[in-house]
């Protein structure tokens, strides 16, 4: 049994893209422990994956010198034989110095204190955008002497949440989140210039494309323009549109694991590039992923891995749906 | 009209050694490149960081990474080859890469990656330093005997070089009929003091009913052209690796060895049977049976030579330098590979 403790106190859509590694040191063997450090947020989630052997909360936010203590006190307990810095946080770095490993691994961006470095750790890797993150996972992996498997099962021991939604159809699943507006995301970025009228238009050309119904989830930021758009061509209080004798559902609050259960089911997701198409990636769902034009190391860096995902440059709405009706989805 | 591949080969060439390597791997990769019209570039790694003292850089690590710079920036190779490159650390090798994202990196590695063999910590480390950035990695072990290489990686044999291996030995009765040479590390030249490994208790067990022609046990290993004058005084050669068989690896010398026409003894478990027939190459299980073999040709002659011919023909054939480089070349470009050879997907 080899045991491994992995730091991934970031976000979620990290957590689900780096399950190459932990899915691929069970695959290598069943017997291998993997323990998670794991922000405060994102343990209500990861815990849902039994794989994990242990979970440690390790939080910038509301973490205090007592917790910090009993931080360590559990997990000094242990010795690993490789403890593996994968979200490049310096709290983590440093308090990998202190935890009591044969080998030590950090992937580092800015942050680059080569005299630690090389004191208390094996290997590094600096997080730049020159190869897929996908590849980075794979050569550490190689440096464990564990290679990848041919298929990568992100969702392994993982407990899905009983499904709210039963859309019975088929459907297509346009995640409508803050990422798809001016003055939610971030300024330099190319919109949509999406507004109520525009979304509807959008709707139905798609619904006349693809020729399904449709289901809109939102992010958890709530953007007035989708509120709106809801308030004009939903019923009072009904969350149903009929469009060309198809539906189109509008989820208003959803969880994260809500979010994979509707992924999970449908035929198809529009999205913007993010945690979302990640789950698609991983439940091996068809996806369209809006992704910004000027970054494109950096997007090719997060989804370069990603067969089954068409990309599209982030534009504005006439030139997105013009482009989503170009292509074949049989 | 196509402009050939230009190559910057960047490897040692060991000019401070004054020609006492001039058979060296980089050698015979570099004619290999030569051989198919590819440009060739070369930086001696090593040379360079030997050249100069420096006390704020240390091992003129600096130094040969400005060198290395300079020469990509002038002369716009489509491929970086590196050999054992080891002076330069993740950070040089990351800026060559996030400079030059465009050029292909590769990298050939023919030390062995043995588990439980010799320097197999060291060996891996260095194998994989460079395996983070390159596109493509040539090695001399079978790459699915490995745990830490996945894609990309490729087996290529130790190369037969017609301008390096040029005696025919199966043509003549030699003087002796046995020849067999170990050292203590190439760069080194001579026997460590009180160093003892495997291969020696293997040596001592070797029969003495045949006139030997044994270096680097007792007496110290010969180089330069000497090397291949007392090659060509033999009938015979065992060729013996560090380390238990794994499949594929073997010491450089094996090519020197079929290439010079010496009837050649290969231990079984190198698996050289996928690529040579018992009639070009003998193998052998222990040393009980390498020593009724050696016997065994030492009395029939005609057959020694017929088997030498064999393996010589076979060798340059198969093994020949030229073959080699040029399909380095084709799998860091993904181009396809016309005639393919025995020991394609290794």
């Amino acid at each position: 049994m080899v045991r491994y403790l992995i730091f991934r106190t970031d976000r979620i859509g990290d957590f689900i893209t780096s399950q190459i590694i932990p899915n691929s040191i069970i695959n290598s063997s069943s017997k291998n422990q993997i323990d998670i450090v794991t922000s405060k947020y994102n343990y209500k989630y990861i815990k849902h994956f039994k794989y994990i052997k242990n979970l440690y909360v390790f939080d910038k936010t509301g973490f205090r010198f007592l917790d910090f203590l009993w931080f360590f006190f559990e997990i000094k307990k242990n010795n690993y034989d490789y403890l593996i810095v994968l979200d490049g946080k310096r709290r983590s770095f440093l308090s990998g110095i202190l935890i009591s490993s044969k080998k030590k691994i950090c992937f580092l961006k800015d942050f680059y204190p080569k005299l630690l470095i090389n004191l208390f750790y094996s290997k590094y890797f600096k997080n730049t955008e020159i190869s897929f993150q996908s590849k980075n996972f794979e050569t550490l992996l190689n440096y464990m002497d564990i290679k990848m498997p041919k298929k990568i099962n992100y969702y392994h021991k993982y407990k899905f949440k009983r499904n709210l939604y039963n859309f019975k159809k088929k459907y297509l699943h346009l995640h409508l989140d803050e990422k798809w507006f001016e003055n939610y995301y971030f300024h330099d970025y190319d919109y949509m210039n999406l507004d109520e009228d525009k979304i509807y238009s959008f709707l139905d050309n798609l619904v006349k494309k693809f020729k399904m119904n449709i289901v809109i989830t939102q992010g958890f930021t709530k953007v007035d323009i989708v509120n709106n758009f809801r308030s004009k061509y939903f019923f009072k209080n009904k969350n149903i549109l009929k469009l060309r004798n198809k539906f189109v559902y509008f989820i208003n609050n959803s969880s994260f694991r809500d979010l994979e259960n509707i992924v999970k089911d449908s035929n198809l997701l529009i999205c913007c590039e993010g945690a979302i198409s990640h789950v698609s990636h991983s439940l091996n769902k068809k996806t369209i992923i809006l992704i910004q034009k000027d970054r494109l190391d950096s997007t090719r860096f997060w989804i370069g891995h990603m067969s089954k995902t068409i990309t599209i440059f982030r534009n504005d709405i006439k030139y997105i749906t013009k482009e989503i009706l170009k292509f074949n989805f049989s | 009209m196509k402009k050939p591949v230009k190559i910057l080969h960047i490897s040692d060439l060991h000019f401070r050694h004054n020609g006492r390597l001039y058979y060296s791997t980089t050698k015979k990769i570099n004619n290999g490149f030569v051989l198919n019209n590819y440009s060739v570039l070369h930086i001696s790694d090593r040379d360079i960081t030997n050249e100069r003292m420096n006390p704020f850089d240390i091992g003129s690590k600096n130094y040969l990474n400005h060198k290395i710079t300079e020469n990509i920036k002038n002369f716009r190779p489509d491929i970086i080859f590196f050999g054992h490159v080891d002076r330069l650390d993740y950070l040089d090798l990351l800026s060559i890469k996030e400079k030059f994202n465009n050029i292909k990196i590769a990298q050939w590695f023919i030390d062995p990656l043995i588990k439980n063999g010799p320097d197999y910590e060291k060996n891996k480390e260095r194998f994989h330093l460079k395996y983070q950035f390159t596109d493509a990695n040539f090695i001399t072990t079978s790459p699915g005997q490995l745990s830490f290489v996945d894609k990309n990686c490729y087996f290529i044999p130790n190369a037969v070089d017609p301008s390096i291996d040029v005696y025919k030995n199966y043509l003549k009765k030699n003087e002796y009929d046995v020849f067999l040479a170990i050292s203590h590390g190439v760069h080194r030249g001579i026997l460590k003091k009180n160093h003892t490994d495997e291969r020696i208790n293997f040596i001592n067990k070797i029969t003495t009913k045949t006139k030997n022609n044994f270096f680097g046990y007792k007496k110290n290993p010969i180089w330069g052209a000497e090397y291949f004058n007392e090659i060509s005084k033999c009938n015979m050669g065992i060729n013996i690796t560090r380390g238990k068989p794994i499949k594929y690896y073997s010491s450089e010398r094996m090519a020197t060895l079929l290439g010079n026409g010496i009837l050649t003894f290969e231990h079984e478990g190198y698996h050289y049977q996928d690529f040579f027939k018992n009639d070009e190459m003998i193998f052998f299980k222990d040393i009980q049976d390498l020593n009724q073999k050696i016997i065994y040709y030492q009395k029939n002659d005609k057959l020694r030579k017929k088997i030498a011919r064999n393996g010589y023909l076979k060798a340059h054939k198969i093994f020949n330098n030229k073959i080699i480089a040029e399909y380095m070349v084709k799998m860091v470009l993904g181009e396809k590979i016309k005639k393919t050879q025995v020991w394609h997907n290794g």
